[in-house]
């Protein structure tokens, strides 16, 4: 099921076809206009400014209704069963042309865009989503209130809120803020080859953050080995190969670091394995 | 004026004087790896521990001075190259400001009316800035001239940054010595005396608040800790003092306003409450706040906004629990305790509901966009567009901070886990401390600049920790099986001060003790370990230290009003095109003229040219700042229309495509549309500035709106000529430029730069025959055409 959006165009071109619109939308119970496949061609493919699917539709159509139509808009919906996510027949008027399931909000924000008239969004109470969340909560509390005392092992342990802060420490220096905002791909290239590190100073990949965030882990997890691990080994030769270890692993994964960090800005001058 | 080979002269001498302090740092460094660090070592042997502080105190303080001259020193790249001039944009303000308080005095400085920024609204300057770095500098400059030192009040506008980075090295020295020795402490020092993300914002000329305020803010961590461990009212109340002081310098001391209570929160859910906290929050809140509403630019912003209810809500919180443990020592029952829970969740859950409640009816201000925007990231770009488009407030890529912090990338975590290792009060801070802090930094470029700081302290102890165990010497008999448990007591001089705390924190603060990596078990045996070790640590931290003084010198001296290019010979050319132009304009305007620029420059030409602007870059004003971005959007007509309306003589404008200088006019137009469609979207949109293809294009595929526009004419005005009869190219864009048929009718072009990087148009008075002056500049041109014709016959 697909539901449109239209808006007929200013021209004087297009007026038989807005007035047989206005029609089927008087007639229509709900004020949403239905196509089928022989109106769909008649009224799309050749006004070319109609616009989005909208999910929460009705709501829209009838709040413009409520608020007395106050401008020639329609509100169609035309029956296919693969519908493309989103339809876009409005390369002028459209600020969100990319965006998938609009909400009534972001389609009133267009239409108040496209036409100058600000509408007043009427929406109901959704008793079913707040009735869920009511659920949740309460079965979360009902949960914490049996199962409190292993909450509480684990809330006031040192080492989960160790594992949790330093977790937290290399995901932030790794740049996750950056991917949260600016949402870059996996990776890069193509599927069959992949390039998982982006090219450019400013830009990365999530994949890229993630091989960053695991040497940066490996490093300080050598650094920490060295002091606590190493000290505690008895005996003196098996002490040494395992200071040598930790040590030489510091050092390579070190190296790929910097290795990594030429590889994005190509003036860099260190290194130190390779 | 000296002739440029008695500058050169002196160029030269700076940078061996620069040189042979690195060198000298670098000795430093290594004489403290091999020789001090050793001597330190025994410092868990018990009372020995005082003896040894004792005997390298010289040595330390030493070492710290080097430090902080090596601080002082690595920030001096830009003088050395340039010249010592005020940098940027900010600066200029503070460096004007400045000016203005040793020339009048304080009492008028904070009745300053400016009338010359914000034409016509003019602004408050006493009561809408922060004075601290001003009159910090006015009181050096003063303190100089009564011991007969008459320093120009430039330089010391110059190298109060560079000063201010020395003394940063040793607040942080303070801050790592309270978290583990001063072995951490000397490491920390030098960590933030040379790294760059710290450096960042630190240079010779780069006069702003930020420069001073991490000092500051190091400094009231420092007595805050200091207050925490020893529950003394007087640390509170210099930690309160300190806390002024960054008050008085910079809008980030909302950051330790809202960190201190969340410490005091945290250690409060711990179970770790006990009076030592309770005193040195109650004197800090109360004397901090009291004092920081002594700033005109604050006045009661601590009671009345979102940003400091935080502080408020933990002051009374810890009443609330410090009477009810009052009471309970008295009454003590089983049930108490119960009671005592319940009342503080009831309290807190009140206090809570009553600040939602205010905030909604209005009574406390909601969090500004400014704050807001780090929490809910998407919102800035959204709804204030003047912050998105400032390039220091976009989020930080990894290689952004790689590139600032290098090594301690990964010591940091490293020193968090050992901060967890030894838990105590102070190292709950520093784990909230870089927890806030890496959020904020991803979230802005410019907040790597308070990550720095902590980053600096926990990698120097995850360094101290591996130095601690792989230089210490092993004992000749087992006696580490009996030092830990001397340990305890002789490690914590504070234990006395503690007697009020209930058992529980004393207990887990024991066990923390024993937990103690320095007391631990254990010690290398091989030499071979110890060296291999050793050595790789010394070469990272050596090649860390060259890394910052690549970084600084190749990134961060740049003062961006003078820029420098080489010719292929290797010779440093300097290219001086603002501030020729700043200077036409103080010599070649009515010293009345009201100059129209984008608000990035609106500080230079009041500091440089000394002229008044529409905007600059305090962007108090939106809708002033959309109405320049509306002028410079539109088409000539309206544009005139509207300078007109702002009285305004001169339109200056900043131009790339010659020299191929990125940071450009058109390059910011799309936010300046942006930011005056915001205000008047009936009259500027967006995506009538893209070409028919949806780009952004200054070639022949221009779309009309842009090509009409009236930035796109001051940019591009006669640049054909230059290009003789071939096509018209932009260096910046890559691309033709649609340069030949601009005709101006509004303004005329009275100055270019050398570079073409500042055009500056004169405003033409309205036609006196009332015509329009495109219809008027449309009949000289055919009046003109056709005296030509009659020539000819």
């Amino acid at each position: 099921m697909a539901r449109r959006l239209s808006l007929p165009p200013r021209g004087g071109r297009d007026r038989p076809l807005t007035e047989e619109l206005q029609q089927l939308a008087d007639q229509a119970p709900d004020n949403i206009v239905a196509l089928d496949d022989k109106t769909f061609p008649k009224f799309l493919e050749q006004g070319h400014e109609y616009a989005a699917l909208v999910p929460e539709y009705q709501l829209t159509a009838s709040s413009w209704r409520k608020m007395g139509a106050p401008l020639p808009l329609y509100f169609i919906h035309y029956d296919i069963n693969a519908a493309p996510a989103a339809l876009f027949f409005h390369p002028t008027l459209g600020p969100n042309a990319t965006k998938a399931d609009p909400l009534a909000e972001d389609i009133v924000d267009f239409i108040e865009n496209a036409t100058g008239v600000e509408v007043t969004l009427y929406r109901p109470i959704d008793w079913k989503k707040h009735g869920m969340n009511a659920a949740i909560v309460i079965g979360f509390l009902v949960a914490l209130r049996f199962s409190s005392h292993y909450v509480w092992a684990v809330l006031s342990n040192t080492r989960v809120w160790s594992a949790i802060s330093l977790v937290f420490l290399l995901i932030m220096m790794s740049g996750l803020m950056w991917n949260q905002i600016r949402m870059p791909p996996y990776h890069g290239g193509s599927a069959q080859q992949p390039e998982y590190i982006a090219p450019g100073f400013q830009q990365q990949y999530v994949a890229e953050t993630q091989i960053v965030a695991l040497l940066y882990a490996g490093c300080a997890f050598a650094t920490v080995s060295l002091v606590t691990r190493v000290p505690a080994i008895k005996d003196s030769m098996l002490q040494n190969v395992v200071a040598l270890v930790w040590t030489m692993l510091l050092v390579i994964i070190y190296s790929l670091l910097l290795r990594l960090f030429r590889v994005k800005n190509g003036s860099y001058p260190f290194k130190l394995l390779f | 004026m000296a002739g440029p080979p008695f500058q050169q002269l002196v160029h030269r001498i700076l940078l061996l004087l620069l040189l042979l302090l690195f060198v000298f740092f670098v000795f430093v460094f290594v004489f403290l790896m091999v020789t001090v660090l050793p001597l330190l070592l025994q410092t868990s042997m018990g009372h020995e521990i005082a003896l040894e502080e004792e005997r390298t105190r010289l040595l330390r303080v030493v070492i710290l001075a080097s430090i902080a001259l090596v601080a002082f020193a690595s920030r001096l790249f830009s003088v050395i190259r340039y010249e010592s001039v005020i940098h940027e944009f900010d600066p200029w303000f503070n460096y004007r400001t400045t000016r203005y308080l040793v020339e009048h005095d304080l009492h008028q400085f904070w009745n300053w009316f400016d009338e010359t920024s914000w034409y016509p609204l003019g602004r408050i300057v006493g009561g809408t800035l922060y004075p601290g770095l001003m009159i910090t500098a006015a009181a050096i400059w003063n303190s100089l001239r009564t011991l007969g030192l008459p320093v120009d009040i430039r330089n010391i506008c110059v190298f109060m940054a560079p000063l201010f980075s020395g003394l940063c090295a040793v607040a942080s020295y303070l801050v790592a010595k309270e978290l583990k020795d001063s072995r951490a402490g000397l490491l920390a020092a030098l960590f933030i005396g040379v790294a760059p993300g710290y450096i960042s914002r630190s240079v010779a000329g780069s006069y702003d608040y930020e420069g001073i305020a991490i000092f500051q803010m190091m400094l009231t961590f420092y007595f805050w800790l200091k207050a925490v461990k020893t529950g003394s009212a007087f640390f509170g109340g210099i930690a309160a003092i300190t806390y002024f002081y960054m008050v008085s310098t910079w809008g980030g001391y909302v950051f330790p306003i809202n960190l201190i209570p969340l410490h005091v929160f945290v250690l409060l859910l711990m179970g770790r409450f006990s009076n030592r906290v309770y005193v040195a929050y109650s004197t800090f809140y109360a004397i901090g706040t009291l004092y920081s509403m002594q700033i005109p630019f604050v006045g009661f912003q601590p009671t009345r906004t979102s940003e400091h209810m935080a502080a408020l809500g933990i002051f009374g919180l810890i009443q609330i629990v410090a009477f009810v443990q009052l009471v309970r020592s008295h009454l003590a029952s089983q049930q108490f305790r119960r009671l005592l829970l319940v009342s503080v969740g009831v309290a807190f859950v009140a206090s809570f509901a009553a600040l939602v409640f205010l905030t909604m009816r209005g009574y406390i201000a909601p969090w500004t966009g400014r704050f807001y925007s780090l929490w809910d990231t998407g919102y800035a770009k959204k709804h204030i567009p003047i912050i998105a488009s400032v390039s220091e407030h976009q989020p930080t890529p990894w290689t952004s901070i790689f590139f600032d912090l290098q090594l301690l990338t990964f010591l940091f975590p490293a020193g968090i886990y050992f901060c967890f290792r030894s838990l105590k009060d102070e190292h709950v801070f520093i784990v909230l401390f870089a927890a806030a802090a890496t959020y904020f930094a991803g979230v802005m470029i410019r907040l790597v600049l308070t990550l720095t700081p902590v980053v600096c302290v926990a990698a120097a102890i995850a360094v101290s920790n591996v130095l601690d165990v792989y230089l210490k010497t092993p004992p000749a008999t087992e006696r580490a099986e009996t030092a830990p448990a001397r340990t305890v007591h002789a490690d914590r001089p504070s234990a006395t001060a503690a007697e009020g705390e209930s058992k529980r924190p004393r207990t887990a603060s024991l066990a923390a003790q024993q937990r103690d990596p320095s007391a631990e078990k254990g010690y290398i045996r091989g030499d071979f370990s110890k060296l291999g070790t050793i050595a790789v640590f010394a070469y990272m931290l050596v090649q860390f230290v060259w890394h910052c003084t690549w970084v600084t010198g190749s990134a961060y001296s740049s003062p961006s009003i003078i820029l420098s290019s080489y010719t292929p010979d290797g010779q440093q050319h300097i290219i001086d095109d603002f501030r020729e132009a700043y200077f036409w304009l103080q010599e070649n305007t009515a010293p009345d003229a009201k100059i129209l620029s984008w608000w990035d420059y609106g500080y230079q030409i009041a500091g440089m040219a000394n002229r008044t602007v529409i905007v600059d870059n305090n962007t108090w004003n939106n809708t002033h700042i959309a109405t320049v971005g509306l002028a410079l959007a539109s088409p000539e007509p309206l544009a005139y229309d509207v300078m007109r309306k702002l009285d305004v003589d001169y339109v200056l404008v900043i131009h790339g495509s010659v020299l191929g200088y990125s940071g450009d006019d058109i390059n910011k137009f799309l936010w300046m549309i942006r930011i005056a469609q915001g205000v008047y979207p009936h009259l500027v949109q967006e995506s009538d500035f893209y070409s028919a293809r949806g780009q952004y294009r200054v070639d022949d595929e221009a779309s009309k709106a842009m090509k009409e526009s009236l930035m796109f004419k001051l940019n591009y005005y006669r640049v054909h000529e230059l290009y003789g009869n071939g096509e018209a190219w932009d260096r910046v864009r890559q691309s033709a430029i649609a340069s030949k048929n601009i005709k101006l009718s509004t303004v005329d072009e009275v100055y270019t730069s050398e570079n073409w990087i500042v055009r500056i148009y004169k405003l033409k008075k309205p036609d006196n025959l009332g015509r329009t002056l495109q219809d008027a500049a449309a009949f000289e041109e055919n009046r003109r055409r056709k005296r030509k014709v009659m020539k000819k016959y």
